[in-house]
């Protein structure tokens, strides 16, 4: 079904086999959310204001983080609650401590995993541990989106998921988008291993490259990677796995498919795929893109840290940017993390694996 | 990256078919319920669904005729279901 008439009702009816069900359907405004924030105290009980470089609330409203114990964080997005017939997505990831990972969590209150609209505001809880799974206070990165923060025309999915042992259509869920109409589709392979369909998306994508972020979410320890895109075929593969021994778990996750960032601003994001490279490469242009036009160049800099630069993505005097980081490929050993160590100008995102990183900017 | 690994697993997740996980409107008693969002972007394309309910309880998602009651404020496409 398409919207055409903001701010008017019409009821939906279904016929089948002399059955008949309806539901009324408003039609809402747009939502263009944006937020991100780089947390920078770790240790402090807040709530405080991060720092202001790196944070962007398209409502003007603050941002937030508050630390509950050890590595157990919420990150308030104020006036950037969920409106009506809007739907959002939250990446993080960890910051600055090597070996330490950060994810979307879950809440006492709330069986499933994932943030919550709660007033205006949007509220995500974030979890960060050690390399073996304990609990361990770290600065993180967060970066939220609202249904179509980039443009209605722009190809876009994400999805959060909840654990499901079969599949599902995320379709109607307020968590999961698929630009093109088409279904959100969910399947679980094995234990640990998923698979995300987004139909249309692919061929709407098509001679555009793509990014996927991919991050568990979920109250545990267990971490999710890409292993597999079929942009033709509008596919992504993911696999999770525990955090000692690096075997196969199953885990709610969050996934986001973009393509470009908001119209006229910087905007960039690459898969690193050689991973032994020490020079400098360019990396796949199916899913390498940068606003400036220049190239960009991963390199090793050391065993499991990388540095990409995004040439001609500086960041101007007044501006604010966020850096989000995804691991790609087949599990690895135990100590297999990703985490942001630096992000000065326009490169220095290290990780410990390939790395797929889509660069969010207000500006 | 993997096409066959997952050309596998989407071949999984697109024959089990199945339903949806959170709704946020389901009305209708049984045996057909339509899973729908309260409210949409203007310009936007959302997917419902319909599904009816075996007398075993069982779900099962179905291909319904759809339609609306002002096709100026909400139409129906074809991949409505």
């Amino acid at each position: 079904m398409i919207g055409h008439l903001e701010g008017r009702s019409a009821t939906i009816f279904a016929d089948y086999q002399g059955q008949t069900a309806s539901a009324s359907v408003s039609v809402a405004s747009d939502d263009r959310r944006l937020g991100y924030a780089l947390a920078d105290q770790p240790a402090a009980a807040g709530p405080y204001s991060p720092d202001a470089t790196y944070l962007y609330n398209s409502s003007g409203g603050a941002i937030q983080v508050t630390r509950a114990s050890t590595g157990v964080y919420s990150v308030t997005f104020a006036g950037l609650g969920r409106p009506a017939g809007g739907r959002d997505n939250v990446l993080v990831t960890g910051y600055g401590t090597p070996g330490v990972y950060c994810k979307v969590s879950g809440v006492a209150t709330n069986p499933l995993p994932g943030w919550s609209s709660i007033g205006s505001d949007l509220v995500v809880p974030v979890a960060c541990y050690a390399g073996d799974g304990t609990s361990t206070d770290s600065r993180f990165s967060i970066l939220m989106i609202g249904d179509r923060p980039f443009g209605a025309s722009t190809p876009e999915g994400f999805a959060l998921t909840f654990g499901d042992t079969g599949a599902v259509n995320l379709d109607t869920t307020v968590t999961a988008r698929n630009s093109t109409g088409g279904h959100v589709e969910y399947g679980r392979a094995a234990e640990g291993q998923f698979a995300m369909s987004f139909p249309g998306l692919g061929k709407a994508s098509a001679g555009m490259p793509v990014a996927i972020e991919v991050s568990s979410a979920s109250g545990s320890p267990r971490k999710c990677r890409v292993i597999a895109v079929d942009v033709p075929n509008d596919g992504v593969g993911i696999q999770c796995t525990r955090p000692v021994g690096g075997g196969l778990g199953d885990s709610p996750f969050t996934l986001l498919w973009l393509t470009r960032g908001r119209p006229g601003l910087r905007f960039g994001f690459a898969w690193a795929n050689n991973q032994a490279n020490t020079t400098g490469y360019i990396p796949v242009p199916d899913f390498a893109f940068s606003s400036s036009g220049v190239a960009i160049t991963p390199r090793r800099t050391g065993t499991g840290q990388y540095v990409a630069v995004f040439a001609g993505l500086g960041r101007p005097a007044g501006r604010m940017e966020n850096v989000q980081l995804s691991c790609v490929g087949r599990r690895k050993p135990v100590g297999l993390q990703h985490h942001v160590v630096g992000q000065h100008g326009s490169e220095r995102p290290f990780c410990y694996g390939r790395m797929l990183r889509p660069y969010g900017s207000a500006g | 990256m993997s096409r066959p690994f997952v050309a596998v697993l989407l071949a999984f997740g697109v024959a089990a078919g199945g339903c949806s996980k959170i709704v946020e409107s389901v009305v209708g008693a049984n045996p057909l319920s339509i899973v729908v969002p309260t409210a949409i972007l203007a310009d936007d394309t959302v997917q419902a669904q319909a599904i009816s309910t075996h007398k075993n309880g069982n779900l099962e998602t179905v291909s319904a005729t759809w339609r609306s009651s002002d096709a100026s404020v909400i139409s129906i496409d074809d991949r409505a279901a």
